[in-house]
């Protein structure tokens, strides 16, 4: 279980150093799919009557 | 946005910039001296927002000598460093960003404790530099 653990938590130090070493341009294009998702699930929690969450999508292109 | 850079990125609304100005901007109105060189034609109101290219940017004028500071000191990076023609960025460094966030006026979230300690893990913060800055 420990051992499980620390793999676990090895492959999200890796994913997190990885994410890091991202140029800003790829960061910018995991930002617009980030916001494009927001605003699905905006749409699925108006029609659930919950609260929205403020998201704009940005018109651009990486 | 900085922080998107330097750790994991997240979702954001819109994209902020701290300025400095160079001489006192008016007090009632101290983004005046942007605004007049962006017309409203061209670059549209949003609320607290400035539409420029597709993004809402908020500019936000150096709120604190921290803020300041930052921006002085901020780091440059290519926004594409496989292209040779691709523009420069100036990004609030790390140590900064934590500072800002840790000050009195930074409004430390969970969500930026962890991004603290994130950034502290990566070797990205001077810890001397953070020391001071949080002392002054």
């Amino acid at each position: 279980m420990a051992d499980r653990g620390r793999r676990i938590f090895a492959a999200k130090e890796t994913w997190h150093r990885e994410q890091r070493a991202l140029s800003p341009k790829q960061k910018v294009a995991i930002v617009l799919e980030l916001q494009r998702r927001e605003v699905e699930l905006n749409r699925a929690r108006a029609a659930a009557g919950r609260p929205v969450r403020p998201m704009t999508e940005w018109k651009i292109v990486p | 946005m900085a922080a998107t850079v330097w750790d994991e990125a997240t979702a954001t609304q819109d994209l902020d910039v701290v300025v400095v100005f160079r001489d006192e901007p008016p007090a009632l109105d101290p983004l005046r001296p942007i605004l007049d060189r962006l017309p409203e034609e061209q670059f549209p109101r949003r609320g607290e927002h400035i539409e420029i290219a597709g993004v809402p940017v908020q500019f936000l004028p150096a709120w604190t000598h921290l803020a300041a500071e930052a921006v002085r000191r901020a780091a440059e990076l290519a926004y594409d460093p496989d292209d040779a023609s691709s523009p420069s960025l100036r990004v609030i460094a790390p140590t900064y960003l934590a500072a800002m966030w840790q000050s009195d006026r930074g409004a430390l979230t969970p969500r930026r404790s962890e991004r603290i300690a994130r950034l502290r893990e990566a070797g990205l913060l001077d810890e001397d530099l953070l020391k001071r800055l949080l002392s002054g």
